[in-house]
């Protein structure tokens, strides 16, 4: 009885952990919006649409990518280990990931462009750092995440080991923490540079669209050649798009997965090791290996110039605490003590003050009147979460299909992999140009266009998920079918699809966080000049924020459609994912 | 006419551009009535045997007869014991033991009834519905053997069923899988099991067919004629035990 | 509560052992039976006493033999076999405890997180989940007890 009504303790206060972090991170939001909003000044106006300029912009976008990625990448490895590493942090740091990660980040670009812009005073770099950000959050939870999940992997021993043989910070860091981390670290990078993606077109065609801002790259030249009328080159524009995502995953990521897989730590021999042909391609490259050499030459060089100027203050220290410690034995250490209380309780008294204003501004902003429109946002939910399911259901009905057939069709698998790759590879975003272009202005296109859009960010997470299902039915479950005699459809029944519900749930926990992003972007569109709208929550957000500019509004659509994503998930999928692993998991 | 007939039968794997003969020439015959146990050193293709023999593959030359005619597929009258158990896990232990039966279209009461005459006899009564998770190995292979039972096959084949099973509850099963063998009221005649101990196949079998290491080849036939319940403390026990190990050493 | 641990083995295993003794002649020196087994003695002397708990064998001085009951045991079919099973286990302290726990509740139906918590008060958390997993399992084989993975419940098994 005493142990759960501990743990009901503890879950207790991790829920209030969540809160409290939501509401602080509503705060922060509330006060960011409230800058005066005076940072509207035109940006450059039409952007050069030739094909000449692809190679720049290009490169525009992949800077923006990759500097989200150090960026997010930074941070990860910062805010996982304190997590790990210090464990009072890490009651607090872990509830907050959680409430970022099941924000949909869209949702919070125009506050970011509040934000940055404010803070250059409307200039382009505000902009620009508003777009990282953006890419930031896309990127960083779900490595974080990687980065604390591998890190209490460590085996204890293994740890305990280290510090019995005396490895000082710096060598357990890179010897056995950064190690650890490596496999997880890379794949989540890769998961999350695919990410990176989307929202980078995303916050591109943003900017150019609504708000009066450029931000020259591959995703404002797909919506300007769009508008254009000038499909040819968007196309162009796309294939550029493409070919640099398929070069970067071929050059860089795969032979990273590829050195990555060898930190695992293996409890089992299974099959060959994974090879590369690009990786043993980059270690023969004489350039390589210099910039290798050239690398630990300067890290090592860095590192004594740090060690240098870190040892005679610490020694010093030392040397003062030892006196110290003998001459008053105790005191030091005493005081030490009771100035870390106050600089904790100092922290907290800080954050509570924060609590409660986030709590009075937010308060004081829901009990004003509610604006007419408000009385929309229920209706709004329910078209866009019925364009969703719709979306939904389409990719269902023909996924579950097609992964079948592929995973068990091995000639299917070989060939008709690499183009779903590729075609998934196509961040959902940049075929957004070509699908307005196509159906704006027509009755119903909208709608038609929002679902498309949504399909496009929903399906590949369900079919990635089913096939790798599929192939994981063990061989000896589908001998013990064919020696009994099971065909058609007690065969699907009875083995396909629960074999496949596990991931079928993943997928699709996965899909839905990607169509509440897409539609953000796809319910609300300037094109040449005008509005087109299909009526639901990401239209009603999009509209607030930038034509009512209604402080209120934005904050009503947000709140609830956070909420909604939140019960569904608490409601709907955590119960299936529960029932999945304990019954429908196959264990070996 | 004996019940299984092998003729020359032979199994050559093309893998990249090599062939490997995983059998050679395999010809024996399994009579009405008998446990014969197929033993020799692992990857003598014995498993690869047992799964043509109950259809889920087929032999590259040579001929398997049951009862006269060529096994083309899986045969209703023969089922099979995996090593691994194979049981689904999000099926009940009563809908494992049906699976088969269902399949036949064989309807629910009928399908019911048989699946509970088979629990119980291999003692699974009170583990109906149990989740293969929820079961200890003895009692994952028990659900195996009623699997196969329930369909009523005149042939059973055991694919190594008692390795993954620890030395206790292996004892324990090899025990029950002789007694339901020898009990007139069940509709199996032959078993045929495969494995690598040779205590084992001396305590089970009536028959050993030895393999030689790959390509399998039948080295010997063995008859074990001691008497039932047999001990492996005996004499004669461990004199037949001795025997078969220097044919395949 | 007093509580006497189950040994976590299961009834399998035990019965595997009584037959290999059986063979032995009904009486044999632990140490040469772990050792014709290749039987680590951590892994058999639970099994042994699991076996003395149900009276179906009794030890000493390093040696195991079979009971009169442990004979009878043998020579009977599985159903018989689990009545013996259902009689033995019933003397236990642990089983008649969850045997009259379930008897006072409607039903006879009981959550298995009721005995968990129970056990829980006497026992790390794992080994009183384990304690109970035992107690389900053997009496399920021997019909006493039922148990329903859907609802998670603990059930008297009135046949």
């Amino acid at each position: 009885m005493r142990r759960a009504r501990g743990q009901a303790l503890a879950s207790a206060r991790r829920q209030l952990m969540r809160l409290v972090w939501f509401l602080l991170l509503a705060g922060a939001l509330y006060f960011i919006y409230r800058r005066p909003a005076v940072i509207f000044r035109g940006g450059p106006p039409g952007v050069p649409s030739d094909a000449r300029a692809i190679p720049y912009y290009a490169s525009l976008s992949l800077a923006r990518m990759t500097a989200a990625y150090v960026l997010s990448l930074l941070f990860s490895i910062v805010y996982g280990y304190t997590a790990w590493a210090n464990r009072p942090a890490g009651r607090f740091l872990l509830p907050l990931l959680d409430v970022l990660q099941s924000v949909p980040v869209l949702g919070f670009f125009p506050a970011a462009v509040f934000f940055f812009v404010g803070l250059f005073h409307g200039g382009r770099l505000g902009l620009e750092l508003a777009a990282v950000f953006l890419i930031f959050t896309s990127q960083a939870w779900n490595i974080t995440f990687g980065v604390y999940e591998s890190l209490t992997t460590i085996p204890r021993d293994l740890d305990e080991a280290a510090r019995a043989f005396g490895v000082g910070p710096g060598l357990r860091f890179s010897r056995l923490l950064l190690p650890a981390m490596v496999p997880k670290l890379v794949y989540n990078s890769m998961l999350s540079w695919a990410g990176g993606w989307y929202f980078l077109i995303a916050c591109e065609i943003i900017s150019l669209g609504p708000v009066n801002f450029s931000l020259p790259g591959l995703g404002s030249y797909l919506i300007n050649t769009a508008q254009d009328g000038r499909l040819g080159l968007t196309m162009l524009g796309l294939a550029a798009l493409v070919a640099l995502i398929i070069a970067l995953d071929l050059l860089l990521w795969r032979p990273l997965g590829v050195w990555a897989s060898r930190f695992k730590y293996e409890l089992t021999a299974s099959g060959p090791a994974p090879t590369s042909r690009v990786l043993t391609m980059w270690r023969k490259w004489p350039v390589a290996r210099w910039t290798m050499v050239a690398g630990v030459a300067v890290w090592s060089a860095l590192r004594r110039v740090v060690r240098a100027v870190l040892t005679p203050p610490r020694r010093g220290l030392a040397a003062a605490e030892k006196v110290a410690d003998r001459r008053w034995p105790g005191l030091l250490a005493r005081l030490g003590s009771f100035a870390a209380r106050l600089v904790g309780w100092f922290i907290v008294a800080g954050l509570g003050y924060l609590v409660i204003r986030s709590v009075i501004a937010l308060g004081r902003l829901l009990l004003q009147p509610m604006p007419p429109e408000a009385r929309l946002i229920p209706a709004a939910l329910a078209a866009s979460f019925l364009r969703l399911s719709l979306a939904y259901l389409i990719s269902l009905a023909w996924t579950v299909p097609a992964a079948y057939f592929i995973a068990t069709n091995e000639r299917a698998y070989q060939v008709l992999m690499p183009v779903f790759e590729v075609l998934a590879s196509v961040p959902a975003t940049a075929l957004f140009p070509v699908i307005v272009f196509i159906i704006a202005g027509r009755a119903g296109g909208m709608n038609v266009a929002a679902v498309l859009l949504a399909l496009t960010g929903m399906q590949w997470y369900l079919l990635f998920n089913l096939v790798s299902g599929v192939r994981s039915i063990p061989a000896d479950l589908e001998e013990a079918a064919r020696a009994y005699g099971l065909k058609g459809r007690l065969y699907l029944t009875r083995v396909v699809l629960p074999a496949i519900f596990p991931s079928l749930v993943t997928g699709s926990i996965t899909a839905w966080g990607g169509g509440w992003n897409a539609l953000i972007i796809a319910e609300y569109v300037v094109y040449r000049g005008r509005t087109f709208t299909a009526f639901g929550i990401g239209s009603l957000l999009d509209q607030a924020t930038y034509t009512s500019g209604n402080l209120q509004m934005i904050w009503l659509s947000l709140i609830s459609m956070v909420l909604l994503i939140v019960t569904l998930n608490r409601a709907f999928w955590r119960p299936l994912y529960d029932l999945a692993a304990r019954r429908f998991k196959i264990e070996y | 006419m004996a019940l299984l007939e092998l003729k020359d039968v032979t199994k050559v794997y093309a893998e990249e551009g090599r062939s490997i003969t995983v059998l050679d020439r395999v010809s024996f015959d399994v009579e009405e009535e008998r446990f014969v146990c197929l033993v020799g050193p692992s990857g003598c293709g014995k498993s690869t045997l047992l799964r043509m023999i109950a259809g889920l593959d087929q032999p590259t030359s040579g001929r398997i007869l049951y009862e006269g005619r060529p096994v083309a597929g899986v045969d209703p009258h023969i089922a099979v014991v995996f090593q691994s158990f194979a049981l689904f896990p999000w099926l009940t232990v009563t809908q494992n033991v049906e699976l088969g039966l269902e399949s036949r279209g064989v309807d629910p009461t009928t399908r019911r009834r048989f699946a509970d005459k088979y629990i119980d006899q291999v003692g699974l009564d009170g583990f109906e519905e149990a989740y293969p998770r929820e079961l200890s190995g003895g009692m994952k292979q028990r659900v195996g053997i009623a699997r196969a039972l329930a369909v009523e096959p005149r042939l059973l084949c055991m694919d190594e069923p008692f390795s993954a099973l620890d030395a206790l509850t292996a004892q324990n099963l090899r025990e029950e899988v002789l007694s339901l063998w020898e009990d007139p009221n069940l509709k199996v005649s032959s078993i045929i099991m495969v494995t690598h101990g040779i205590e084992e196949a001396v305590f089970m079998a009536d028959r050993i067919v030895a393999f030689s290491a790959r390509p399998g080849r039948v080295i010997s036939t063995v008859p074990v004629d001691l008497p039932r319940p047999r001990n492996r403390k005996d004499e004669a026990f461990l004199r037949l035990t001795d025997q078969v190990y220097s044919l395949i050493v | 509560m007093d509580l006497i641990l189950l040994p976590d083995v299961s009834l399998s295993e035990v019965m595997g052992f009584l037959e290999l003794l059986e063979d032995a002649g009904g009486r044999e020196d632990v140490f040469r039976i772990s050792e014709s087994l290749n039987l680590e003695l951590d892994d058999i002397l639970p099994v042994i006493e699991a076996g003395e708990l149900l009276a179906l064998l009794e030890a000493e001085e390093g040696d195991v033999a079979l009971t009169a009951l442990g004979r009878g045991f043998l020579d009977a079919d599985v159903n018989q076999r689990k009545k013996i099973l259902a009689r033995q286990l019933a003397g236990i302290k642990v089983f008649a405890r969850v045997l009259a726990t379930l008897r006072e509740h409607r039903n006879g139906r009981a959550p298995r997180r009721l005995f968990i918590d129970e056990f829980a008060e006497r026992l790390p958390d794992e080994e009183a989940a384990r304690l109970v997993h035992t107690v389900v399992d053997w009496g399920r084989y021997a019909e006493i007890i039922g148990y329903s993975p859907e609802t998670e419940e603990v059930y008297l098994d009135q046949g």
